[in-house]
């Protein structure tokens, strides 16, 4: 219970920064969303009286306390430009986002653990240096490369994906053309994840298969795949579930790119028109869901240890 | 900065562009050194560019046929609401618009007005007083008549507009005629002789009273436009799409239309992208005047059809700000030798010969060759940088300064960056410095209409009537530096103040044409902007796709390709084959 609370008030902690600094920063922004609201047609003065009807003349401390006030109640409040509300932004957007990173961190798990399990298990043999090495290449390479080199060749050469997403279609309401929208950007997403992925997991099971117990396994005649995958693997993953999950972060940061890259309707896109027209709101509300999303991913994650691990089960139990 | 259009130009081009309410005045920048040549009509390649404009008309043999569904990519997303005195209304918002709703008035083939929603429009000898008499048997969306009261609704709604508000600030009253319904008196406070052409734009969308009502109260209903056009509100997600579907009781569905079952407008601001979703058929439609891709899609001819028109298009320009106050009082650019220095440095043709794949006509003034005023010859310096450099020198020397400085500013984008550069390399043949600066998107219009800037790329002042440009260039839209001010270079010269007068009052069509060309002489002995190229519209569609260029006027005729707005459309007449 109490590990529960201590994450519940660092939850609660990092929201209050997040926003805080959020809702300052925005508001450096250069740009105003009252004259884009009004298209330029209004007057100072009837500007101001915009402003004073949307609170944007309070002190911004004030602002922020009235902010936070309705963001508990869930009212996420109106975007500055247009007259829709941020909730709605959200509806449309965070379900884009959700199956972006989700299929990028699918498609970088599928393929990273595998490769993963196979260089430790092959450590020092020519394809373990060829994997190495083809990955320190992808290592290096970010998403706004891999984006346009993957829609030359499976977009203009091979005609295979979309170059550019069609209008947001859910996998339930058309699984063929959801996948033929999505593939390209998580692929893109994924490419950058997998080495990091299949890396850390070659190291940590090069040194779980030096471990007695896995001796003992091998002595008792159990098969390899079983001894990879069913005692070495499991405790070969902390390493590869912490960096998974605080990789959201960086597939938030991805996504980004590739949402404005290949059109697909997610936060990230959202964001950026937002920051460029100043509409404080909507890039509020925004941060404060990726930000809850950020932290509840972790705190999932710090619970999975003792699903994987009896010890630290224990050990939480006994604190 | 001029092909591959930044947000931030679509940006402004949505901002000040809700204030081309008479049919097409939108403005985006455009770059301030690149240009181009060509492109002239909507059927016809310019001599000096390779052909390749498709004809888009359905052959009279060719029956239309009905059903199926279009998606088009736009280059902007239209701000604010949906309601018609509320919408930022860019290029690509009209397209939208006309799903949903019909005009007032519509521009025909000739240029002249017909009545569209109207059954009639007619002015008192005076011009002083226009009565618009409501078609019968239209109904919005939502079951509500559309009558005079209907009118007078939208009309009176954009009377109190922020933005709308200045086009139709000569309006006095509007009000249904007591002996009938049907009727609206409009009275002005001057006389007013192109107003019906106001009437086929953003001012002329009629939206139900109804709904309009209801969003008043609710401002979320906003985005959900209710009118009678030939297609009805489905959904909306911002950024992301606008969709609509066939209107089974349009009002001219005798006549076929709508063919399409169902629209999807999808905003994409980068062009190439627009282009690769029609050549892998994710879309069936796009606009573009970015030159690049026209020139991509010429090449393209065997995959994807192409018009192009430049008609009553915009003109793409380098703003100077001439306000002789404040801390622009000392500004060089005040002094005609300098502008006129710039304009004879300014090679228009250096960028657009190479970088822009000759698209676009080379410009002259702010009346291209389709528009009322348009002059072969204005006055304009043409390209000498020895006579441009004697103008400075002559500066220099009666100043007793050694410099002259100027500061371009444009936006952060690569294009842009680069064009920039090219301008300062041309100014410094002249004697002339050009710092380069640049601000963010959503600070530009701001800048734009404070008047803080000294030289800025810019595009704007399409449109089929030169009465549209009033708000630009009349001093009455002057403001003082730092209030919000659509003439945003503070131009105040009594000859053009003048003229834009006699345009709004004179029902002469010679008179007009006259006022109009002083205008664009006195724009080119003035130099009071450099003019960079006349901005061409390319139609990019599958080859499925026709009926692009077919619309009909409803009592007969054809109506104007785009309703005189370039790169714009009436999706009523689209269809689609099987």
């Amino acid at each position: 219970m109490k590990f529960f609370l201590r994450k519940l008030v660092r939850l609660l902690v990092v929201l209050f920064v997040v926003t805080f600094i959020t809702f300052i920063s925005v508001r450096w922004l250069p740009g105003d969303p009252i004259v884009i609201k009004t298209g330029g047609g209004a007057t100072k003065a009837q500007v101001e009286v915009i402003r004073n009807y949307y609170g944007l003349n309070k002190p911004v401390l004030t602002q922020y306390w009235v902010w936070l006030g309705r963001a508990v109640t869930g009212d996420l409040g109106e975007s500055l430009v247009n007259p829709i509300k941020v909730t709605t932004y959200l509806k449309h957007t965070l379900p884009v986002s959700l199956l972006l990173m989700f299929w990028a961190q699918f498609l970088a798990l599928t393929l990273a653990i595998p490769l993963g399990i196979f260089t430790a298990y092959r450590a020092g043999s020519n394809t373990d240096r060829a994997v190495n090495t083809v990955s320190f290449g992808l290592l290096s390479i970010p998403e706004y490369v891999y984006a346009p080199l993957l829609v030359i060749l499976f977009a203009v050469k091979f005609h295979v994906f979309r170059a550019v997403s069609e209008v947001y279609v859910a996998p339930w309401d058309s699984p063929y053309r959801h996948f033929k929208n999505f593939f390209l950007p998580a692929a893109t997403l994924a490419l950058v994840q997998i080495p990091v992925y299949m890396r850390l997991l070659r190291t940590d099971m090069v040194a779980t298969l030096q471990m007695d117990y896995i001796t003992m396994a091998r002595a008792k005649g159990l098969s390899t795949l079983r001894i990879l995958f069913r005692h070495a693997l499991r405790p070969s993953c902390f390493s590869l579930l912490t960096v998974a999950a605080v990789n959201i972060g960086a597939l938030i940061g991805g996504s980004f790119v590739v949402e404005n890259f290949f059109e697909l309707n997610g936060i990230g896109k959202t964001t950026i028109v937002a920051v460029l027209d100043s509409d404080y709101t909507v890039v509020q509300g925004v941060v404060l869901v990726v930000a809850v999303g950020f932290v509840i991913s972790n705190f999932l994650v710090d619970m999975s240890y003792s699903l994987l691990d009896p010890r630290i089960r224990d050990a939480r139990s006994v604190a | 900065m001029q092909t591959k259009k930044s947000k931030t130009l679509i940006k402004l081009a949505a901002v000040v562009g809700g204030l081309a309410i008479v049919v097409g005045a939108c403005s985006s920048t455009k770059s301030t050194t690149a240009t181009t040549k060509s492109g002239d009509t909507t059927t016809s390649a310019a001599p000096n560019t390779v052909a390749s404009t498709t004809q888009n008309t359905t052959p009279p043999e060719v029956k239309p046929v009905a059903g199926g569904k279009l998606t088009m990519a736009i280059e902007a997303e239209s701000d604010s609401a949906w309601t018609p005195a509320k919408v930022i209304c860019a290029i690509s918002c009209h397209t939208v618009a006309r799903s949903v709703y019909d005009t007032l008035t519509l521009v025909a083939a000739d240029t002249k007005i017909a009545p569209n929603l109207l059954k009639s429009f007619t002015p008192s000898a005076d011009y002083k007083t226009w009565t618009l008499v409501a078609r019968s048997g239209v109904k919005f969306h939502d079951g509500t008549p559309f009558d005079g009261a209907a009118i007078a609704d939208n009309l009176q709604r954009h009377q109190k507009a922020f933005l709308t508000g200045k086009a139709v600030k000569d309006v006095d009253t509007v009000a249904v005629d007591p002996k009938d319904p049907m009727s609206v008196i409009v009275t002005m406070k001057r006389p007013w002789v192109s107003f019906p052409v106001y009437l086929a734009g953003q001012i002329g969308y009629m939206a139900s009273p109804t709904w309009l009502k209801a969003a008043d109260a609710d401002a979320t209903l906003e985005t959900k436009p209710v009118g009678t056009g030939p297609f009805i509100f489905k959904e909306y997600v911002k950024n992301d799409h606008f969709t609509a579907t066939k209107n089974k009781n349009y009002w001219r569905a005798a006549e076929g239309y709508p063919y399409l079952d169902e629209v999807t407008f999808r905003p994409l601001d980068d062009s190439p992208q627009r282009l690769k979703g029609v050549e892998g058929g994710t879309f069936d439609i796009t606009h573009t005047s970015s030159g690049k891709e026209i020139v991509l899609a010429r090449a393209e001819k065997d995959k994807v059809g192409i018009i192009e028109t430049s008609k009553y298009g915009e003109t793409g320009y380098v703003l100077l700000n001439v306000a002789n106050e404040g801390d622009n009082a000392t500004s060089p650019i005040l002094d005609k030798r300098i502008r006129c220095g710039m304009a004879y440095a300014y090679d228009n043709n250096a960028l657009n010969s190479t970088k822009y794949g000759n698209v676009d006509k080379l410009a002259n003034g702010p009346f291209s060759p389709d528009q009322i005023g348009y002059l072969d010859d204005t006055g304009y310096p043409k390209f000498d940088v020895a006579k441009g450099k004697a103008l400075v020198d002559a500066y220099k020397a009666e100043k007793g300064v050694t410099t002259v400085t100027v500061k371009l500013t444009t936006t952060p984008s690569p294009d842009s960056q680069e064009d920039q550069t090219v301008f300062a390399d041309q100014m410094k043949q002249v004697g002339i410095d050009a710092t380069l600066d640049n601000i963010a998107q959503g600070q530009y219009i701001v800048a734009a209409l404070q008047g803080k800037f000294q030289v800025f790329a810019w595009r704007n002042h399409g449109g089929v009537d030169p009465d549209a440009q009033r708000i630009w260039w009349h001093s009455e839209a002057a403001d003082p530096l730092g209030a919000f001010a659509l003439n945003f270079g503070r131009i105040k010269d009594a000859t053009i103040d003048k003229q834009l007068d006699i345009i709004r009052e004179s029902a002469d069509p010679a008179v007009r044409k006259t006022a109009a060309e002083t205008i664009n002489k006195t724009f080119g002995t003035e130099c009071y902007n450099l003019w960079s190229t006349w901005t061409t519209w390319g139609l990019i569609f599958n080859t499925k796709i026709h009926g692009i260029q077919d619309y009909k006027l409803p009592d007969g005729g054809e109506a104007a390709f785009g309703s005189g707005i370039a790169g714009t459309f009436q999706i009523a007449a689209v269809w689609k084959e099987a």
